[in-house]
């Protein structure tokens, strides 16, 4: 059974056909990038794995769990499913350590001192192990980003969902997040990236999903992908991007 | 005409000033504490998904933001007890003012509410934390920063209404200038004190609520 397996996804904002039949299997230890024009329905494919946007017709399941609009289920599901997301979102009242430990807390039910622990384990993973007292209004974009997969990984997701994680970054921190994901695919994470980051989507990513008119268009390994293109759109695609 | 300023004549009766400032302040206190608990509760209450619970809380709002709080005060402590209920002056004083700093404190955190970015509602809700937990811990502290200062304006509001209740009898600091000028006969005086009074608590509050500002969000400004 794969991780993640998306049959027949429609998805509708009113009269707005924004999925039209999504198909796609995801295995554990995979890397995939979506990519594609804007617009073209990635960020709602992507949320609608965790539950963040209901689908109409069609089913997602992941972890062997449905995904349905039910509080209790979707709550269950994001122990398995973790999200980062462009705006970083973290939580401007707390300090780094705050952000990581506090759904170990309230939802794992770790106590302090082993929530403490991992939280410094995380964010010694990230490179940020002096931030723990800092606050997120303190820190650059990047180290922001790096927090938000660290409070993410604190749940110790199946899967991590990135929508376009590094692009409200400046050009020269992107490298700094896109480390902490090749670290984590080196450990076997299964990594689900929206990114218009091209080079980071073929060196370092499995598979590549081309999303195009609310349909997955074109999907291949990485390398195949980028230097075969089959359909006149991902070329034109790729050829804009570049 | 000329009018000598008698101020002596009130020493005598510093301890009836004295009552009245500790009454006000203890209205003021409670008051605060309670509005500002039962604004929160009803700011929650105005973005529930439950309609009902939606509509009851803004229906009070409009009605308290919309009508006298002399009313307001009135309706409570002599129409409560025609329904049974048997309330002091202190105590329907103190229900009054609770009541509407309550609605008007919950406009503002709402306010503040609103303000929060669905991302973090989101973020809370993608860590697994329930709709509740994602309110108080998540977005209910950030909102208090960002009103704060309407918050500590209108708490200080409520502590100048707090005179109202010397209407019905609660003797706080307006009731105290009232008895001692009738005694008296030195209204001018009697009022100067309790203005002057009522300026220095104001200042104090705008003083301590800067200082539990400064204890309280230690993070830079949003
Ligand atoms: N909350 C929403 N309400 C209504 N329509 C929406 C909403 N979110 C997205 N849409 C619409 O759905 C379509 C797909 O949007 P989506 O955000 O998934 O695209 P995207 O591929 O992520 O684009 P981008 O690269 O710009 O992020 C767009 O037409 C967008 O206008
Ligand atoms: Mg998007």
């Amino acid at each position: 059974m794969s991780l993640v397996s998306l049959d027949k996804v429609h998805k509708y904002y009113g009269d707005n056909h924004v999925l039209k039949g999504v198909d796609l299997k995801i295995e554990a230890g995979e890397v995939v990038s979506i990519i594609g024009r804007s617009g073209s329905g990635k960020s709602t494919l992507l949320r609608c794995m965790n539950g963040l946007e209901q689908y109409q017709k069609g089913g997602v399941i992941v972890d062997n769990q449905s995904v349905e609009d039910d509080e209790y289920k979707l709550r269950l599901l994001s122990r398995s499913v973790g999200m980062v997301f462009q705006s970083f979102n973290l939580f401007p009242h707390m300090t780094v350590g705050q952000n990581v430990m506090l759904a170990t807390k309230l939802v794992l039910k770790k106590s302090p001192s082993e929530s403490k622990k991992l939280a410094e384990e995380l964010l010694e993973k990230v490179g940020l192990s002096d931030k723990f007292s800092a606050y997120p209004g303190n820190l650059s974009g990047g180290q922001q980003q790096r927090v938000a997969i660290a409070r993410s990984l604190a749940m110790s997701p199946k899967v991590l969902l990135c929508d376009e994680i590094t692009s409200a970054l400046d050009p020269e921190l992107v490298g700094e997040v896109l480390k902490v994901l090749e670290q984590l695919k080196a450990e076997g994470m299964t990594l689900i990236l929206v990114t218009h980051e091209m080079n980071f989507a073929r060196d370092v990513g499995d598979r590549v999903v081309f999303m195009n008119q609310g349909k997955v268009w074109e999907t291949g390994a990485s390398d195949e992908i980028f230097a075969n293109p089959q359909t006149e759109e991902l070329k034109s695609f790729l050829a804009a991007v570049r | 005409m000329s009018y000598q300023l008698d101020f002596p004549s009130l020493v005598p009766f510093l301890p009836q000033f004295a009552a009245g400032l500790w009454t006000t302040i203890e209205l003021t206190v409670i008051s605060t504490l309670g509005g500002l608990l039962l604004g929160t509760v009803c700011a929650q209450g105005r973005i529930s998904k439950d309609t009902w619970l939606r509509t009851i809380c803004s229906c009070y709002v409009e009605v308290i933001r919309n009508t006298p709080f002399i009313v307001q005060l009135f309706f409570i402590f002599f129409g409560l007890p025609a329904l049974g209920f048997k309330l002091s002056a202190w105590e329907a004083g103190v229900i009054a003012m609770v009541i509407n700093l309550g609605a008007y404190s919950t406009e503002i955190i709402r306010a503040g509410i609103d303000a929060a970015p669905k991302g973090q509602w989101e973020a809370g809700q993608t860590l697994g934390l329930t709709r509740r937990q994602v309110f108080w811990h998540i977005i209910l502290p950030p909102a208090y920063q960002r009103v704060y200062p309407a918050i500590a304006s209108q708490c200080i509001i409520v502590m100048l209404g707090s005179s109202v209740v010397s209407q019905i009898s609660v003797e706080e600091l307006t009731f105290s200038a009232n008895f001692i000028q009738s005694r008296t006969f030195l209204s001018f005086e009697s009022y100067i004190v309790a203005a002057l009074v009522y300026l220095l608590l104001a200042i104090l509050m705008r003083q301590a609520f800067a200082l539990v500002k400064r204890c309280t969000f230690k993070n830079p400004s949003l």
